[in-house]
């Protein structure tokens, strides 16, 4: 426990003086900056390296945490949770506060870091309402409307506690930097700082477990600070094709007491293909890849 | 007391446990050779006349009403067949509609196509389709095979023409990141897409389509023969994640709209040139709040200016004549009637356009169209608020809608509309047949 409060001082000092830098309060004093930098060099050259455990007393492999690198163990949470390339099944249930459900069901397929597409199943009033996401790019696809109209990660495609940054999310080692924020027995804890505007949650707080390397619970904040929805995995489940992983999220949000949703997954296979699928005149067909 | 409490508890926690027993079988969502499904809709409008309007004289000579009722349904049933890289698709709209006017109704396929999808970058489809051009939300200028889409309700079904289409799409590495090339061929002859112009002639088009910096591009053409040579441009494209921009130009080449003669009647009907050029341009903007922002302006250059405006309402008033010659992009919707503040007769069709005067649903030149519409306001879920405007910036007049929808309840959507007329004499939206209307719509989706 010595160490771990030797790296909270560390990194408090560290983000006091970045703070400071970044807020330009050298500039008040030019003289006042060299010996901040100076001082900021000495506490960097003393610390352990950025975002990595200098020492891990209550892991049974010490020497293990010591060298892995935060960025490192959420690219491995990305791989537990999916291959590179897949296709899946999607469940959202949405639960209000009287009991009523709405439920839909979504066919997602995905090719590499930032491919990405998905299809409503059901319930027959969404049905062939599809997304497709290259990077950045967002668009969406409304039969009715009959082509693709450029939307944000940030706009919810139903109504419920889940938005497109959830339904659509690539890896979160695509969206997110890692650090090690603090530790628990059986958990790591994970900050996680969104890499671009696009992103739709500044920041993620996630707890993972040691042993499997599955994420357990999600935080999502703004910018602001402010908790905006909190994400647990839950009941991990054989998949096939060496995937173990949770077959249920939940969701819940402090902005819509009472409300909470459930994803489930099922179908999750590998499954390569190829780049004209993840085009906007492929869009209205995604569902043909079933 | 204390057993029963017991009990209580024990089926309290075995409900609660039992309501999260949620389960999920994707055997119903594999892949099947029929697939079916639309929607069966009901609608019930009253209208307030405005008795002093020229529509309301065409469509009330007798000038004793001073409100309307109008009720609608609607059946749309969609179709897929599968087989192998084949496939068989239809839509099929049917309405009835009964009003002052007595009763009205209409069976038909909007959509009836062949498809055959050879690879995953080429496909070939036959038949009745129906295409969607460009990037505005209420207007289309480049939309150059489709019908004019109603810009207060934009997405009402429409019907679709026949053709046969081919695209190829190729994605590549770089900042070029989607090309994909389509060409299609449409037929006018008797008994197949007469409405679209001119007969006996094979009218080609073409779109190029790029994905060039994340930017969207669509460059699109279109032979003369039935209507004029056209060639048109549109580009999207997000500044910010949540800011996105677009527009459109299209090129007619010697377009003419009828306008009324020296004494400001269409007896004589004279064709004058129109101007080639339509224009728009228009942003979408998402607020932290979920509110969406679309606004739009529109240049319509086959409009007319004030002063024909003015003639074309003195004709109306006084004109028992038959309609004079069709300009040279005519239109014919097919639509399930639309809204009435367009411009319909009793009939429910698009009066201006079955005068043949003018090429669609906008009358004038310079339009702005704004939508604010807010998801789940106050956080209650399922429920959608919107506004919308068409402002004519030459007259001033406009077409204000506010509108709320309510989705809480699987596959059954409940929108109610307020729509306000607002201008004066000689003015497009203030010689609409009615001051307002109130709407309420029932969907519900199988």
């Amino acid at each position: 426990m010595e160490n771990t409060g030797r790296q909270t001082v560390f990194r408090m000092c560290r983000s006091l003086l970045m703070n400071a830098v970044s807020h330009r309060a050298w500039f008040l004093a030019p003289g006042h900056f060299i010996w901040v930098m100076m001082i900021a060099v000495m506490i960097n050259l003393a610390a352990p390296a950025p975002a990595v455990f200098a020492e891990d007393p209550l892991s049974s492999d010490s020497s293990e945490t010591f060298s892995m690198d935060a960025d490192a163990l959420l690219a491995e949470v990305d791989r537990n949770l999916q291959p590179a390339s897949y296709e899946m099944y999607r469940k959202l249930i949405n639960i209000e506060p009287d009991g009523r459900q709405k439920s839909f069901v979504l066919y997602t397929v995905r090719q590499g870091a930032d491919k990405m597409a998905a299809v409503f199943l059901d319930p027959p009033s969404e049905k062939g309402r599809s997304t497709l996401r290259l990077g950045d790019n967002m668009w969406l696809y409304i039969p009715a409307v009959g082509k693709p109209i450029r939307i944000t990660s940030l706009q919810a495609v139903v109504g419920g506690v889940f938005n497109n940054a959830d339904i659509m999310r690539l890896d979160f080692s695509v969206e997110y930097a890692a650090e090690f924020a603090d530790e628990e027995p059986e958990h790591y804890i994970l900050d996680l700082k969104a890499r671009g505007p696009a992103v739709a949650y500044d920041r993620l707080k996630m707890r993972v477990d040691r042993k499997t390397r599955l994420p357990v619970m999600i935080e999502a904040y703004a910018a602001s600070g402010m908790l905006i929805k909190t994400l647990r995995y839950s009941e991990i489940r054989d998949f096939g094709n060496g995937i173990v992983r949770p077959a249920r999220l939940e969701t819940d949000s402090p902005l819509q007491k009472g409300y909470r949703s459930v994803m489930l997954f099922s179908g999750l296979q590998p499954r390569e293909f190829s780049g004209e699928v993840f085009t906007l005149s492929y869009l209205p067909r995604i569902g043909e890849l079933r | 007391v204390r057993p029963a409490a017991w009990t209580l508890l024990v089926l309290l926690i075995a409900s609660v446990a039992a309501a999260d027993d949620f389960t999920f079988d994707i055997s119903r969502y594999e892949k099947k050779p029929y697939e079916f499904g639309g929607y069966i809709q009901a609608s019930a409008e009253y209208l307030r006349l405005n008795r002093d309007s020229v529509l309301y004289q065409s469509a009330y000579p007798d000038g004793s009403s001073k409100s309307d009722d109008r009720y609608r349904g609607v059946l749309e049933l969609s179709g897929l067949y599968r087989h192998d890289i084949f496939s068989l698709n239809g839509l099929l709209n049917a309405w009835i509609m009964e009003d002052v006017s007595g009763y009205g109704d209409d069976v038909r396929f909007y959509e009836l196509f062949a498809a055959a999808q050879l690879s995953d970058a080429l496909k070939i489809e036959v038949g009745k389709r129906v295409l969607r051009w460009g990037k505005g939300y209420a207007f289309n200028p480049a939309a150059f095979l489709e019908r004019p889409k109603n810009p207060i309700d934009p997405d009402l079904s429409r019907e679709g023409y026949v053709m046969a289409l081919a695209e190829y799409v190729r994605t590549l590495e770089g900042r070029l990141q989607t090309v994909s090339i389509s060409v299609m061929a449409v037929p006018v002859g008797s008994g197949m897409n007469e409405d679209f112009g001119d007969k006996n002639h094979l009218n080609t088009a073409a779109r190029l389509y790029l994905l060039y910096r994340d930017t969207d591009i669509d460059v699109m053409v279109r032979s003369g023969g039935s209507r004029p040579a056209a060639a048109g441009l549109d580009m999207a494209r997000n500044l910010m994640p949540n800011f996105a921009i677009h527009g459109e130009l299209a090129w007619f080449e010697n377009r003419t709209i009828s306008i009324p003669d020296s004494q400001d009647t269409f007896s004589k009907p004279f064709l004058r040139k129109a101007d080639d050029l339509d224009v728009l341009f228009g942003l979408r903007y998402l607020t932290a709040s979920e509110t969406t922002w679309i606004i739009e302006y529109y240049r319509n250059g086959a409009g007319y200016s004030p002063r024909e405006m003015k003639a074309f309402f003195a004709w109306m008033r006084s004109s028992t004549d038959s309609a004079p010659d069709m300009g040279s992009e005519p239109v014919s919707s097919t639509e399930p009637l639309g809204e009435p503040d367009v411009g319909q007769d009793t009939s429910g069709r698009l009066i201006f356009e079955t005068s043949g005067i003018l090429s669609g649903p906008q009358l004038m030149r310079d339009y702005l169209h704004v939508r604010v519409a807010r998801k789940e306001p106050f956080d209650v879920l399922y429920w959608n608020a919107g506004f919308t405007a068409i402002i004519n910036l030459q007259d001033n007049s406009a077409s204000l809608v506010p509108e709320v929808i309510y989705t809480g309840i699987t596959n059954l959507e409940l929108r109610a509309r307020l729509p306000l007329l607002a201008g004066g004499t000689n003015t497009e939206y203030g010689e609409r047949r009615n001051r307002w209307r109130a709407e309420f719509r029932g969907r519900y989706y199988f």
